[in-house]
């Protein structure tokens, strides 16, 4: 059977029926990261500021490696962790080649402007590849990698709402925390609002509609989505005042730690011990 | 004697559209109200002035003997104190489930009435249990089906354990099953002697609902009395546009 959200994106109906995929294709990554972080697993059995501290610890690692092998122990240590923890392999893989591909975009231009040892040249252009460009080039890739490995495993075995909460760990503001959470909640039910606009429009549409009656409707929507926002948020400011809101936010945070968290940060003291004997 | 609500002639406009219009009503305790009317008659208006969200622009509304206004809710005690014994379930769910998870939720009215913490997860596992919603626990309000969000948002007020309810269309929108659900939750509140004031247009629900009933037309009260009485009437009923014509 075809998936309608892959119909929805290959057909040839324009810009609504993109918008929409596109928009769905949001709410899907919400969901599945969201299953697969209640999942059954290592890290997901753990407490949220202990694997914040630990990841922190390991992109620390890794930025602060002059070597390959805590580069690469850190990227092996989050496949073991995203393979213990029973998360969606495609997934992270999908991250994974991304960060490799944008980053070795980025990097590229240092292999022939960053002056050194000439190893070889580019074919036609005849610009030199030095061994400082490429080893400087690979770095930043290794590093964006594991950086993006261990930030993926984090972000797929941990609730946002945990994450944002284990956040205060490291002393960022509760006002600060309570407004990322609702600007999160509500990108979701404005995406919500959007995708059902956009429906009610596309099935009174037949047939491709000429450019400028496009971009009229894009920027009809936008506004009817705005003054939306705006009605919305005034409801929900009556709503919090009905609760008792006075303007002071208050966070009630409900973490605990047990024997597995501090078994886990012991070993993620160790591992981090071991890649800092690894340096010279 | 105090009546628990009392409202004089109140008059209420949103810019230049008028929504009550004179409106005299009195409330007593543990009393069954619902006001009825079609959509935009003003219902919802009005349970947000008994809530002390909107003011009105002339005439009062006065709550146990004090006048509801914004001096009333500048001072913290009596604000609190309000707030704790007056709850409205809004409308639209989305609209009052905020937090990133049905437990916060549940816990964010209790917290901002300077419950402390430990109470409050006390409060909330025992609502989760109460209402049915345990396996919502951790999950985020927009992964919710439009039944178990009401249900959240009853309970996110109902934790609070409020004398006086003000409920705007409690099961508007919802299949049978859910509406049966809900209607259970509030029987089952109810039976403590809690007073409850709904919003509806349902005149089905109607004599399950309310012991009273007002109709009101265009921002105006056009009849109260017992949700039979009311019901009898045809040619009030089609007037105010709750039957077809």
């Amino acid at each position: 059977m075809s998936d309608p959200l892959q119909h929805l994106l290959t057909s040839q109906g324009g810009f609504l029926n993109r918008t929409l995929a596109g928009l769905g294709a949001l709410l899907d990554m919400s969901a599945a990261a969201d299953d697969s972080a209640r999942r059954g697993g290592l890290l997901q059995g753990l407490d949220a500021r202990v694997k914040l501290g630990a990841a922190a610890s390991l992109i620390g690692t890794a930025a602060w490696a002059a070597r390959w092998e805590p580069i690469a122990g850190v990227v092996a240590v989050a496949a073991l962790l995203a393979l213990a923890s029973n998360l969606p392999l495609g997934a992270i893989g999908k991250v994974w080649t991304s960060a490799l591909f944008f980053t070795g975009l980025v990097a590229l231009p240092a292999i022939v402007l960053t002056p050194g040892v000439e190893l070889a040249r580019v074919p036609w252009t005849n610009w030199p590849i030095t061994e400082q460009g490429l080893r400087g080039a690979g770095f930043l890739v290794g590093r964006a990698l594991a950086s993006t490995a261990v930030c993926s495993v984090l972000m797929l075995s941990t609730p946002w709402n945990h994450l944002l909460k284990a956040m205060r760990l490291f002393r960022l503001p509760v006002v600060v925390v309570v407004l990322i959470g609702t600007t999160f909640r509500y990108i979701f039910l404005f995406v919500q609002l959007a995708m059902d606009m956009l429906e009610s429009k596309r099935s009174r549409v037949a047939g491709p509609l000429p450019p400028p009656e496009r971009r009229r409707m894009a920027i009809a929507s936008a506004g009817v989505l705005m003054s939306k926002a705006f009605e919305l948020n005034s409801e929900v400011h009556l709503a919090m005042q009905a609760r008792g809101f006075r303007h002071e936010v208050r966070l009630l945070e409900e973490f605990s730690l047990r024997l597995r968290d501090y078994v886990a940060l012991a070993v993620m003291a160790l591992a981090g011990f071991a890649f800092l004997m690894v340096e010279p | 004697m105090n009546h628990l609500f009392e409202l004089n002639e109140v008059t209420f406009r949103y810019r230049k559209t008028m929504a009550l219009d004179k409106v005299s009503l009195r409330i007593e305790a543990g009393s069954r109200l619902a006001l009825l009317g079609a959509n935009g008659c003003g219902k919802s208006t009005l349970l947000r002035l008994l809530d002390g969200l909107y003011f009105a622009e002339s005439g009062s509304v006065l709550y146990e003997g004090e006048l509801l206004n914004e001096h009333y809710f500048q001072h913290d005690e009596l604000a609190y104190a309000f707030r704790r014994r007056v709850g409205l379930v809004f409308q639209n769910p989305d609209v009052q489930l905020f937090c990133p998870t049905v437990f916060d939720e549940l816990a964010f009215g209790p917290l901002h009435l300077g419950w402390p913490k430990e109470q409050i997860r006390a409060a909330v596992e025992e609502a989760l249990v109460h209402f049915h919603i345990g396996a919502l626990r951790d999950r985020a309000p927009h992964h919710l089906s439009g039944g178990e969000k009401k249900r959240v948002a009853i309970a996110s007020v109902l934790i609070m354990d409020p004398d006086v309810l003000l409920l705007d269309e409690p099961v508007a929108a919802l299949d049978p099953r859910s509406q049966e659900h809900i209607l259970e939750l509030m029987h089952h509140w109810e039976g403590a002697g809690k007073t409850v004031v709904t919003a509806t247009h349902d005149l089905e629900l109607l004599e399950e609902t309310a012991d009273q009933c007002v109709v009101l037309d265009r921002g105006r009260v056009v009849c109260a009395g017992k949700p039979a009485e009311v019901l009898s009437d045809r040619a009030l009923l089609q007037h105010a546009n709750l039957t077809r014509g």
